[in-house]
C-alpha cells in the first residue's frame, strides 16, 4: 500500500502522455511493485485498489488484454495483488476491473504500464567527427545490449586545457560555438535509466584531427557497350581540403555484401557488373592522416545496368511426334527460360530453326511444335532479348539408326521418398566415343483418379547420376521416367523406370485406390447389407425359427447360465430385516409409519361433488365462502353438473399461475373481473408451482403445507402444464389482462373446480400479505446520460 | 440521490413525451431566428438512423463499463433539466436548450474525430453531425469552449472499443432528446 501514492503520482505525470478527448476517470488506483520500470526475469506484484464502494470488491486484473487471475489474492475488502514471478514481457499494459455489482458486468477501476528491461551496458566505439561545412561536432557509440526502457545517453566533454566540463544531450550534434575550452578534449559518454548508470571509457579528441571532408555526389553513371559492359559512376567532389581520401562502394540492390575499391588519384576504374540490374553505389572520404575520421557513407545512388544480348543458350529437349511418309516429321520443342542473370534482359522470344534457313518457329512461349524436313537432326534454339540473341542451343532429334554409337545410361531406379519427391538413380552409360555432354530426365505423371498424363524434363550435369523430382508431380500415382544421356552428335535411347501407386513408403499415409477397387468394396458391402437384413427379418418374423434357436442354444449351454439370478431366498437382507421387523414392531420411536387405516365410504357421484359448483358456461360459478378482494360479491350460479370427461387444459399463459390468490400487487392494477366470473375459477384452472416458490420467498412458511396439499389437489385434476415465470414485469401485466380476457370469453376451458373450503380460507388469508414485486423498468436515458 | 438524479435527467425526455399543449394556448413563441427547425428535425432523425444501423458486438462491449468524466456546468454535453428543453419554455425561449444542443454536437463531432475512432472512423455520421451542426450553429448563442483534454492514456488503447461503444451509445441518447425538441420545434414554428 505504501506504493500508492508514488503510483498516483506517476500516474499524474503519465497522464501528460495521454491522448484523445475520452478522459477516463479511475475508480481507484493501480500500481506495479517495485515501479513501472522492472528488472527483465523480476518478480513484480500488480496491486489494484477499488473506490467504487462495494461491500466486497470482486477485483480482476488483465496483462496485455488477459486475465490473469491465477495468483491474484484479496489484500483487503477492497484490493487485490497479483504476483508475477520472471516477468519477461518488455512492454506491458494491465487493467484492472471490478464485478461487485454483477458477475457478467465489469467496471474499469484503472489502469497503468509496466515496462521490463535492463540497465545500460557500457557505451563502447565512442566516435566523433566535425563535417567540413557543418560547424559542429556529432558523436556515435554503440550502445550495446538494447535496454528496452527509456534511458538517457549524455556525451560528457572535459577540457584539457582548462579542466571545464561540459554535458550534452545524446543525438544532437554539438556546436563548436559551445566548446570553449580549446581543441583537445576528453570525450565519454554516460548512459542512465531507472536500473543503472553506465560510463564509456574516456577517450582524447583533437578537433583539428576530427574534421571530416564534404561528401562527394553522385551524378549520374554510364555503361560501355563492350563486353563485358563496363559501368563507371561519375561523382562530384564538394570538399575545399587538400589530401583527401575516398572509397566508393558498390552492390546489387539484393545482394548481401559490398566490393569496396578505392579512389586514387587517377581516373576511377568501372565495374564489370550484370546487365538490367539495379545497384546501389555509396562514398565517404576522410583527411589523409591515418588517425582521421571517415566520414559517413553518402546517400544511395541507384543506377539499372542496361540490357545485353543473353549471355547463355537456353536448355531444350523435345518430344518426338508423328513421322509422315515423305520423311518429315513432327516435333516439340521443349525451353527452359533462362535465369536473370544470363537473360540480361527480358527475352522478348525464341526461335527454333533447323539450320541457317528461315526459323521454323518463332514464340514467346516455351514450347513450340514444328513439322521438321526430311533429312534434319538437329535444331537449333535461341533466346533474344532487345539487345540480341543469345548463342543457340542444340537439340538432337535422334531418329536415325546410328543412335547404337550413343550407349544409354543403366539401371535407372525410380524411389518415393516422401508425400513431394521421388529420387532418379541410374548407372552412367559405358563404351562411348563422344564424350557425354549430360543428361535428360523426362518423366510422364498421371494423377490420382484421373487419367490425365503430364509430361516434365530437366537436363541433370554430366556427372550427376541421382535427381529428386520435387514438384508437386510426385504426389502422382503413376510416374513413368526415362532418363537419356545427351552427346555433342546425338542421344542415346531412353531408359525407363516408373513408380507407381503401389510404391509407397512406409509413412505415406495417402491411400491410393482406383476406382475400380472402390466399386468392388461398394459392391461387397451391399450385398453383405443386403444378405444380413434378409437374415433379420427371418429370424423376427418367423417364430418357429426363434423358438427352434432358443431351444438349441438352451441344450447347449451349461444349466448354471440360465438360472434366474440372484436367488432372493438366500439374500442376506432379507433374512437381516425379518428379524429386525420383531424388534421395530416393539419400537416407541417408528420412523415411517404406514397411513392410518380408514374405513372406506362409497359416494354416488353426487354426493361426492356436492361443494362443487359448476357451471355450463366456464367462469360463471363461484365456490362458496370466496369472496373477491376487490370486486363486489359476485353473482353465484348454484347451478351443478357432473365434470365432463377429461379435457385437456388450456394454458392461458399467465406467468403468475396462482393468479386467485391475488398475492401480486400488480394485480391490484387489474381491472374487477365481471360480475358472472369469480378468481377462483381462474385459481383453479391455473395454479402452477412458480408461486408456491415465491410465497416460500417470502416467508410464508405457515402456508407452505397447505399450499403443497392444494398443489396436490389440483395436480391431480389438471393437465400438469406449467408456465415459465417470465422476470419481465411488464409483460407479467400485459399477459395477466390478457389472462383476464381469455377467463371472460373463452368457451372451452376446462372447468376444474373441486375446493375445499379451508383451502379458500388459506388463500384469502394470504390475500391479505402480498408479495412487493419492485419494477424493473428500464431507465435507459438516465443511465446513458 | 440517485433517484432523484435520474429523475432530474429524464425530465427534459418526460416533459417532451407529453402531449404538447395546444398551440394556440401557449404563450407568444420567440422564434430563434434563422434556425431551419425542419432541417434540424430531419438532420437529427437521420443521425438517430444511422447510430441505429451501426453493428457492434454489443453483447462483448456492453460487459466493460467505463467511468469517462464529463464536462459540466457551461461546458455539459448532455442536455439536462435547466438547459430548458421542456415544451412551454422551448415556446418561449428556445436559446438555452439550443445553446445546449450544440454543445453536445460539437462535443460528439470532437468525439468523432479523436483518436478513439483513429481505426474506426464513422464518415456518414461525422457528414450528418457536420451538417447538423451548420444549421444549429445558425443559432444565437456562443456554445461554451471547453479545455482541450488529453486524456486517454496509453495503456487504455486495449479499451478502445469500450470508449467508442459507451461513446456512441451516449450518442444516441443525446440524439433521442435532440430530435424530440427538434420535431416538436418544428411543429410549432
Amino acid at each position: 500500500m505504501a506504493g500508492a501514492g508514488k503510483a498516483l503520482v506517476l500516474h499524474v505525470l503519465l497522464c501528460f502522455l495521454c491522448r484523445g478527448v475520452a478522459r477516463i476517470k479511475c475508480l481507484g488506483s493501480v500500481w506495479i511493485e517495485p515501479g513501472l520500470e522492472v528488472l527483465m526475469g523480476s518478480n513484480i506484484s500488480i496491486n489494484c485498489l477499488s473506490t467504487i464502494g462495494c461491500p466486497r470488491a470482486n477485483l480482476s486484473i488483465q496483462l496485455n488484454s488477459t486475465a490473469r487471475n491465477e495468483t491474484l489474492r484479496p489484500l483487503n475488502s477492497s484490493a487485490a495483488q497479483l504476483r508475477l514471478h520472471d516477468f519477461r514481457l518488455p512492454y506491458s499494459t494491465v487493467l484492472c476491473f471490478d464485478h461487485c455489482r454483477s458477475r457478467e458486468k465489469k467496471v474499469l477501476v484503472c489502469g497503468t504500464e509496466v515496462w521490463a528491461g535492463y540497465p545500460p551496458e557500457t557505451p563502447g566505439n565512442l566516435t566523433c567527427t566535425i563535417g567540413e561545412h557543418s560547424g559542429s561536432l556529432a558523436c556515435t557509440w554503440d550502445a550495446g545490449r538494447p535496454t528496452h526502457l527509456r534511458t538517457e545517453y549524455r556525451l560528457h566533454l572535459s577540457s584539457t586545457q582548462t579542466a571545464e566540463e561540459d554535458m550534452f544531450p545524446a543525438g544532437l550534434p554539438v556546436p563548436l560555438s559551445a566548446l570553449r575550452g580549446g581543441s583537445r578534449y576528453l570525450a565519454w559518454v554516460q548512459a542512465r535509466n531507472t536500473l543503472g548508470t553506465a560510463r564509456s571509457a574516456p577517450r582524447h579528441l583533437d578537433l583539428q584531427e576530427l574534421v571530416v571532408p564534404a561528401l562527394p555526389l553522385a551524378e549520374g553513371a554510364e555503361t560501355t557497350l563492350g563486353s563485358p559492359p563496363i559501368t563507371t559512376v561519375r561523382w562530384r567532389q564538394q570538399t575545399q581540403l587538400e589530401d583527401v581520401h575516398c572509397e566508393e562502394r558498390h552492390k546489387a540492390e539484393d545482394a548481401p555484401t559490398w566490393h569496396v575499391e578505392a579512389w586514387d588519384s587517377a581516373a576511377r576504374a568501372g565495374h564489370p557488373l550484370q546487365s538490367d540490374t539495379h545497384y546501389v553505389f555509396q562514398a565517404r572520404c576522410r583527411r589523409s592522416p591515418p588517425n582521421s575520421p571517415w566520414s559517413a557513407w553518402s546517400p544511395p545512388f541507384v543506377y539499372t545496368t542496361p540490357e545485353a544480348a543473353p549471355a547463355a543458350a537456353p536448355d531444350v529437349w523435345r518430344r518426338l511426334g508423328s513421322v509422315f511418309p515423305n520423311g518429315s516429321h513432327e516435333v516439340t520443342v521443349l525451353i527452359k527460360p533462362l535465369p536473370p542473370r544470363a537473360a540480361r534482359g527480358r527475352i522478348l522470344g525464341y526461335a527454333v530453326s533447323a539450320g541457317s534457313g528461315q526459323p521454323l518457329c518463332n514464340t514467346s512461349s516455351t514450347s513450340c511444335s514444328v513439322l521438321v524436313p526430311p533429312g534434319v537432326r538437329i535444331l537449333h534454339v535461341t533466346a533474344h532479348n532487345s539487345r540480341g540473341a543469345s548463342s543457340p542451343a542444340n537439340v538432337t532429334l535422334g531418329r536415325e539408326a546410328r543412335q547404337q554409337a550413343f550407349p544409354a545410361p543403366a539401371a535407372v531406379e525410380v524411389r518415393r521418398q516422401n508425400q513431394s519427391s521421388v529420387s532418379v538413380a541410374w548407372q552412367p552409360p559405358s563404351g562411348s566415343r563422344s564424350p557425354l555432354l549430360w543428361f535428360i530426365v523426362e518423366w510422364v505423371s498421371t494423377a490420382p483418379y484421373s487419367k490425365e498424363e503430364r509430361f516434365f524434363w530437366k537436363k541433370v550435369p554430366y556427372q550427376d547420376t541421382l535427381t529428386y523430382i520435387q514438384e508437386d508431380t510426385a504426389v502422382a500415382s503413376n510416374i513413368n521416367v526415362s532418363v537419356y544421356a545427351v552427346y555433342p552428335d546425338g542421344v542415346s535411347k531412353p531408359t525407363s523406370g516408373q513408380v507407381s501407386s503401389e510404391d509407397q513408403i512406409p509413412s505415406f499415409s495417402y491411400n491410393e485406390t482406383s476406382h475400380d477397387d472402390d466399386t468392388g468394396v461398394f459392391l461387397g458391402m451391399g450385398v453383405s447389407v443386403i444378405v444380413s437384413s434378409v437374415v433379420l427379418a427371418i429370424l423376427m418374423f418367423k417364430k418357429s425359427a426363434r423358438k427352434r434357436i432358443k431351444a438349441t442354444v438352451a441344450s447347449l449351454l451349461p444349466k448354471w447360465l440360465l438360472e434366474d439370478f440372484p436367488h432372493m431366498e438366500n439374500s442376506n437382507v432379507i433374512k437381516s430385516l425379518q428379524e429386525k421387523s420383531e424388534f421395530t414392531s416393539n419400537s416407541s420411536c417408528e420412523p415411517f409409519l404406514d397411513p392410518t387405516i380408514m374405513e372406506v365410504e362409497e359416494m354416488s357421484v353426487h354426493e361426492k361433488y356436492k361443494n362443487v359448483d359448476i357451471k355450463k358456461k366456464p367462469s360463471t360459478a363461484v365456490p362458496e365462502n370466496v369472496e373477491h378482494p376487490q370486486s363486489p360479491a359476485p353473482a353465484v350460479s348454484t347451478a351443478r353438473e357432473h365434470v365432463s370427461d377429461y379435457k385437456p387444459q388450456i394454458s392461458d399463459g399467465s406467468p403468475l399461475g396462482y393468479v386467485a390468490a391475488n398475492i401480486y400487487q400488480a394485480q391490484s392494477h387489474i381491472p374487477a373481473p365481471e360480475p358472472e366470473t369469480t378468481e377462483t375459477t381462474f385459481f383453479f384452472r391455473d395454479y402452477t408451482s412458480p408461486v408456491s416458490y415465491l410465497w416460500n420467498a417470502e416467508g410464508a412458511e405457515h402456508n407452505v403445507c397447505l399450499l403443497e396439499k392444494i398443489n396436490l389437489i389440483l395436480n391431480n385434476n389438471r393437465s400438469g402444464q406449467n408456465y415459465a415465470f417470465s422476470s419481465a414485469q411488464e409483460e407479467q401485466n400485459t399477459l395477466l389482462e390478457n389472462q383476464w380476457e381469455k377467463a371472460l370469453s373463452s368457451e372451452n376451458v376446462q372447468e376444474q373446480t373441486l375446493v375445499p373450503d379451508e383451502l379458500v380460507s388459506c388463500l384469502r388469508a394470504m390475500n391479505e400479505e402480498p408479495v412487493d414485486i419492485q419494477s424493473c423498468l428500464q431507465q435507459r436515458i438516465g443511465r446513458l446520460f | 440521490m440517485a433517484p432523484l438524479r435520474l429523475l432530474c435527467l429524464c425530465l427534459p425526455a418526460l416533459l417532451l413525451l407529453l402531449p404538447a399543449p395546444p398551440v394556440a394556448a401557449a404563450p407568444a413563441p420567440a422564434p430563434a431566428p434563422g434556425t431551419d427547425w425542419a432541417a434540424c428535425k430531419s438532420l437529427s432523425q437521420e443521425l438517430s438512423r444511422l447510430l441505429g444501423t451501426l453493428k457492434e458486438p454489443h453483447s462483448e462491449l456492453n460487459r466493460v463499463q467505463i467511468a469517462v468524466e464529463d464536462p459540466e456546468g457551461d461546458c455539459a454535453t448532455r442536455i439536462r433539466c435547466s438547459d430548458a428543453c421542456d415544451p412551454p419554455t422551448l415556446d418561449t425561449n428556445n436559446t438555452r436548450c439550443l445553446r445546449r444542443i450544440l454543445q453536445g454536437l460539437q462535443h460528439y463531432r470532437d468525439l468523432l474525430g479523436s483518436e478513439i475512432f483513429k481505426d474506426n472512423r464513422l464518415p456518414q455520421l461525422v457528414a450528418t453531425l457536420d451538417r447538423l451542426l451548420g444549421v444549429v450553429q445558425q443559432a444565437p448563442g456562443r456554445p461554451c469552449q471547453a479545455p482541450p483534454g488529453p486524456t486517454t492514456p496509453t495503456w487504455a488503447e486495449p479499451l478502445l472499443p469500450q470508449l467508442r461503444h459507451q461513446a456512441l451509445e451516449r450518442l444516441q441518447s443525446f440524439t433521442a432528446v435532440m430530435s424530440r425538441v427538434f420535431t416538436y420545434s418544428a411543429r410549432t414554428h
